[in-house]
C-alpha cells in the first residue's frame, strides 16, 4: 500500500465536505461517528475531572449541590447515550460490518446516514440543555422528581436521548438486515465471524428496548408540560412503574455496550494467538443468550425501590442466570490463548485487560444480584465501581483495542507500537487506582451522587481521583498520536497482523466499494491456513 | 381477492360480537376474556391474510414472535411485581368509622391503604 | 441499490426481500413503542379495576366501534391495493391506496370528534379534569394513558396516510412497475400494523369493564 494507492480508496473519493456530510459510504459514516463520539467522550469525561475534583476533599468547595448534580448527569448522560451505546457499533460496526460479510456496503446505505444526522441532532439538544444550565436528576430521571419538582432542562435533555434513541434503532436494523440479506455467497451463518454476531445480538437488544425508552421518555415530558400524571403519586400515579419502564431498557442497554466489546475481544483474541476462537459455537450462543437473557433482569435495579420480594426473588435469580453466558464467553477466549503464538501488540494488550477487568467487573455484578448484599450496597460506590469496571475497564478497552486493531485498515496507516503499548498500560493502572478504592468506600457506605463525605473516606478518594488524572493523560495519548500517524509514511500493508477475517483480504484501506472482486467464502471464520 | 374480503368480513363479524358482548352485560371475567380473545383472532387474521404472513418465509414470522414475546415479557415481569405486592394479596383488616371497604377481588387495594393511613 | 459487479438472477431476489424484511423489523420495534403505554395501562388498570371500568363507561363506544368498523374497511382496501399492485394494475391500484387514505381521514375525524366531546365534558386530564364518578384520580390516570394511546395512534395513522397518498400519486403517474412494487407492500404493512395497535385500543379503552358491576 502506498500514497498512490490510498487516493483509489474510500479516502480518496471526493474531499469536499458534502463528500463527507451526504456520504452513504457505510466506511465514511463510521469516520463521522468517530468525530462526535470523540467530542463527546471528551466533554464527559471533563465533566467526570470536575466533579472528581470536587471529590478530592470532603466538603464542598468547588460547586454548590445543584451543581454538582447536574455534572454527574451529564456524565451519565453523555457517556451511556452519546458514547458507549455508539461507539463500537457506530464506529467499527458500520465500518467492518459490510467488509466482514463481504459486501458493498449495508442494506439501507440512506438510513445509515439519517442515523448519523439524528444522533448529531439529539447531541445538540443534550449540550445544549447542559449549557442553558443542565438537568439533575441524574442520567435515570427517576419520578417524580423528573416530572414534577425538578427545575432543570428535563424535556430538552430528554428529547436529545428521544432523538438519538431512533440513530439506535436504524443501526440495528441495518444490521439485522445486512447480516440476513447481504452475505457474501459461501458466507453461511457458521462462517460469521464472532464480531458479527456479537453485533447481530446487539442489534435485536437495539431494536426491542430502545422504542420502550422512547415512550417512557415521552411519558416525562407529557407529564411536565401537559401537567397531565402519570407517575405522579399525589394523583394515584407510581413511581415504581416509571422504573419498570426505565430499566426494562437500560438493563439491556447495558448489555448494549458490552457485547460489542465482547465481540472485539474475540477478533483481537484470535488474531494476537494465530489460533481458532475456542469453541466457536459456544461463543456465538452466548452473544444471543445474553441478549435475551439481558431483557429478563431489569427489576434488580429496583431490589430497594419498593417492588415486591417476590419480584425481587424472580429477578436475583435471572441475574445470576444472565452472569453464566458472560463466563462462557470469559473461558473460551482464554482457551484461545491456551498454546497459541501469543504477541503482545497493543490490541492484545487492551483485550487481556479486558478480560481481566471485565471479570472483576462482573464478578461484582453477582454480589450486586445477591437480595440482601444488594441491600447493603444499593445507590453506593460499589455500583460505581462495578459498572464502570465493566463499561470502561471494559467496553472503552475494547473499544480502544479495536480503534488500534483495525486502524491500519481504516486509514491505511500503522500507528507507533510502542506509544500504543505505553498507553495501554497507563490506561490499565490509572483504571485500577480510579475505581477500586470506589469498591471499598461503597462497601464502607459512601452513597453516590454525593458531593460531600465523612473526613474518614479522603484519602480513597483522593486516590479515585489521582488515577482520574491518569486515566485522562492515557486517553489522550491515543487521540494524539492516531491522528499523528495520518501523517507518518508508516504505510500499512493489506493484512498486518496475520487475521483471518474478510475485511483482511481487500486493500488497507478499502475500495469505495469494499472489493474489488465480490468474495466467494470457501473457509470457515478463523481459518488461519486459509491466508 | 375473494379471500381478502372474506377476511374483511369475519372482521367484521368479530368487531360486532364483541361490542354485542360488551352491551350484554356479562360478568366481568367473560368480558375481559372474550374482549381480548376476539382481538387476538383479529390480529391473527390481520397478520396471516392481509399482512401474508401465512405466505412469508420463517425469518418474518421469527420478527412477528419476537416482538411480541419481548412485549410480553415486558408485560409479565411489570405485572408479576404488582401481583405479588402484600397489599394487593389480601383484603385490609378493620377500616376505621365511615369508610366503606370494597368486595375483595381486583380492586385498588393499594390506594384504599393510602386513602386509610390519611395519605389522601 | 447500485451494483457495481454484474449479479445473477438469484442473488438479486435473495437481496431485494431486504426492504420487506426491513420493515418488519421497523414493525416489532413499534410494537414495543407501543407496548410501554399498553403496559402502563395494564398496571394501572390492575390498581384501579372499578375505577378503570367506570371510566371506560365515558368513551364513546358508538363512534369508537364505528371507527373500527372504518379501520378494518381501510385495511381491506389497502390489502386490495396491494393484490393490484402485484398484477400490475396500477391505476386500479391507487384508487385502493385513496380509498384507503379517505377512510384514515374519516377515521380521524370520527376520533377528533370523540376528543371534542370527551374535552367539552372536562374529561381532558390536565388540571381542570372533572369526573362525576367515584374515583376521580384513577379516572384521569384513566384518560391520561387513553389520550397518549390514542395520540400516538392518530399520530402514526397521519404519517401513514402521508405514505398511502405518495404512493397513490406514484402509482397513478406510472412511476411503478413489476420490480418495485416493494413501496406498496410495504406501506399495506405498516398500515395493517397501525389497525393492529387499534385492534387492542378498541377493547382496551371502549369494551372491558364496561358492563362491569
Amino acid at each position: 500500500m502506498t500514497a498512490a494507492s490510498e487516493k483509489m480508496s474510500y479516502l480518496g473519493e471526493g474531499h469536499t465536505l458534502s463528500s463527507w456530510l451526504l456520504t452513504r459510504d457505510h466506511k465514511r459514516i463510521g469516520l463521522l461517528f468517530l468525530a462526535s463520539i470523540t467530542f463527546f467522550f471528551m466533554i464527559g469525561g471533563v465533566a467526570a475531572l470536575l466533579f472528581r475534583l470536587e471529590l478530592l476533599t470532603p466538603q464542598a468547595d468547588l460547586f454548590s449541590a445543584e451543581v454538582y448534580n447536574r455534572l454527574f448527569t451529564l456524565h451519565g448522560v453523555i457517556m451511556v447515550w452519546f458514547f458507549l451505546i455508539p461507539s463500537i457499533p457506530s464506529v467499527l460496526g458500520n465500518f467492518l460490518v459490510p467488509l466482514m460479510l463481504g459486501c458493498e456496503d449495508l442494506a439501507f446505505p440512506r438510513l445509515n446516514l439519517l442515523s448519523w444526522y439524528l444522533f448529531m441532532i439529539g447531541g445538540i439538544l443534550a449540550i445544549g440543555s447542559a449549557v442553558a444550565g443542565g438537568v439533575d436528576t441524574g442520567w435515570t430521571f427517576y419520578t417524580p422528581y423528573s416530572t414534577t419538582y425538578s427545575n432543570g432542562y428535563v424535556i430538552s435533555m430528554a428529547t436529545g436521548i428521544f432523538v438519538a434513541g431512533f440513530s439506535s434503532i436504524l443501526t440495528g436494523l441495518n444490521f439485522v438486515v445486512t447480516v440476513h440479506r447481504r452475505r457474501a455467497p459461501g458466507m453461511t451463518w457458521g462462517r460469521l465471524p464472532l464480531f458479527i454476531w456479537a453485533l447481530y445480538a446487539t442489534s435485536f437488544i437495539f431494536l426491542i428496548a430502545t422504542p420502550v425508552l422512547a415512550t417512557t421518555l415521552g411519558l416525562i415530558a407529557v407529564e411536565r408540560f401537559f401537567g397531565i400524571p402519570i407517575f405522579d403519586p399525589r394523583h394515584g400515579g407510581d413511581p415504581i412503574l416509571f422504573q419498570h419502564l426505565f430499566w426494562f431498557y437500560s438493563h439491556p442497554a447495558v448489555y448494549i455496550m458490552v457485547l460489542p466489546a465482547m465481540g472485539v475481544v474475540a477478533e483481537i483474541i484470535s488474531t494476537y494467538s494465530q489460533k481458532p476462537v475456542f469453541g466457536y459455537k459456544f461463543v456465538a450462543g452466548s452473544s444471543v443468550a445474553i441478549a435475551v437473557l439481558g431483557f429478563l433482569v431489569w427489576g434488580h435495579h429496583m431490589f430497594v425501590s419498593g417492588q415486591s420480594e417476590y419480584a425481587g426473588l424472580v429477578f436475583s435469580l435471572l441475574s445470576f442466570l444472565v452472569a453464566v453466558p458472560s463466563a462462557v464467553k470469559v473461558f473460551n477466549w482464554t482457551a484461545t490463548l491456551y498454546k497459541g503464538q501469543i504477541r503482545f501488540d497493543t490490541p492484545m494488550l487492551y483485550c487481556l485487560g479486558f478480560i481481566g477487568l471485565f471479570t472483576i467487573g462482573g464478578l461484582t455484578g453477582l454480589f450486586l444480584a445477591t437480595l440482601g448484599v444488594d441491600v447493603h450496597v444499593h445507590d453506593t460506590y460499589f455500583v460505581i465501581a462495578h459498572f464502570h469496571y465493566i463499561m470502561v475497564g471494559g467496553s472503552v478497552m475494547a473499544y480502544l483495542g479495536g480503534m488500534h486493531f483495525w486502524w491500519p485498515k481504516i486509514s491505511g496507516r500503522m500507528y507507533p507500537e510502542w506509544l500504543g503499548r505505553f498507553s495501554a498500560v497507563l490506561i490499565f493502572v490509572g483504571f485500577n487506582l480510579t475505581f477500586f478504592p470506589q469498591f471499598l468506600l461503597g462497601y464502607m457506605g459512601m452513597p453516590r451522587r454525593y458531593h460531600v463525605y465523612p473526613p474518614e473516606w479522603q484519602m480513597l478518594n483522593v486516590f479515585s481521583t489521582a488515577g482520574a488524572s491518569i486515566l485522562g493523560v492515557g486517553y489522550l495519548l491515543p487521540l494524539l498520536y492516531l491522528g499523528w500517524s495520518l501523517r507518518r509514511k508508516a504505510y500499512a500493508k493489506d493484512n498486518p497482523w496475520h487475521a483471518t477475517g474478510l475485511e483482511w483480504r481487500t486493500s488497507s484501506p478499502p475500495p469505495k466499494y469494499n472489493f474489488h472482486e465480490p468474495p466467494k467464502v470457501t473457509w470457515d471464520a478463523y481459518d488461519y491456513d486459509s491466508i | 381477492m375473494r379471500s381478502l374480503i372474506l377476511v374483511w368480513a369475519a372482521l367484521l363479524a368479530l368487531l360486532m360480537l364483541s361490542a354485542g358482548v360488551s352491551l350484554m352485560q356479562p360478568s366481568s371475567s367473560l368480558s375481559e376474556v372474550s374482549g381480548l380473545a376476539i382481538a387476538l383472532a383479529k390480529t391473527l387474521l390481520v397478520l396471516f391474510f392481509f399482512m401474508e404472513l401465512r405466505l412469508e418465509r420463517w425469518a418474518m414470522r421469527a420478527v412477528a414472535a419476537a416482538a411480541a414475546l419481548m412485549f410480553l415479557i415486558l408485560l409479565g415481569g411489570t405485572l408479576q411485581d404488582y401481583h405479588s405486592r402484600a397489599a394487593n394479596a389480601a383484603p385490609a383488616a378493620s377500616p376505621g368509622p365511615g369508610v366503606t371497604v370494597p368486595p375483595p377481588g381486583k380492586t385498588g387495594r393499594r390506594r384504599e391503604d393510602l386513602r386509610m393511613a390519611g395519605f389522601e | 441499490m447500485t451494483r457495481h459487479q454484474p449479479v445473477s438472477e438469484e442473488r438479486l431476489e435473495y437481496e431485494l426481500e431486504a426492504s420487506r424484511f426491513g420493515m418488519w423489523v421497523f414493525l416489532a420495534t413499534e410494537v414495543l413503542f407501543f407496548g410501554a403505554l399498553f403496559c402502563a395501562f395494564s398496571v394501572y388498570r390492575f390498581l384501579n379495576y372499578q375505577a378503570f371500568a367506570e371510566a371506560t363507561r365515558h368513551t364513546d363506544l358508538f363512534l369508537g366501534s364505528l371507527n373500527t368498523g372504518v379501520l378494518l374497511t381501510s385495511s381491506l382496501t389497502m390489502a386490495i391495493a396491494v393484490r393490484l399492485a402485484k398484477r400490475e394494475r396500477f391505476t386500479a391500484c391507487s384508487w385502493a391506496l385513496l380509498a384507503t387514505a379517505l377512510l384514515g381521514a374519516a377515521f380521524l375525524s370520527i376520533k377528533g370528534l370523540e376528543w371534542a366531546h370527551e374535552i367539552k365534558e372536562n374529561l381532558w386530564p390536565g388540571p381542570q379534569f372533572e369526573f362525576p364518578g367515584q374515583d376521580a384520580t384513577a379516572a384521569r390516570l384513566f384518560f391520561g394513558l387513553y389520550f397518549c394511546m390514542t395520540g400516538l395512534h392518530a399520530f402514526h395513522m397521519i404519517f401513514g396516510m402521508a405514505a398511502v397518498l405518495v404512493v397513490a400519486v406514484l402509482a397513478a403517474a406510472g412511476r411503478l412497475d413489476k420490480d418495485n412494487t416493494a413501496v406498496v407492500e410495504n406501506t399495506g404493512l405498516y398500515w395493517h400494523f397501525v389497525d393492529i395497535v387499534w385492534i387492542w385500543l378498541y377493547p382496551l379503552l371502549y369494551l372491558l369493564g364496561r358492563s362491569a358491576r
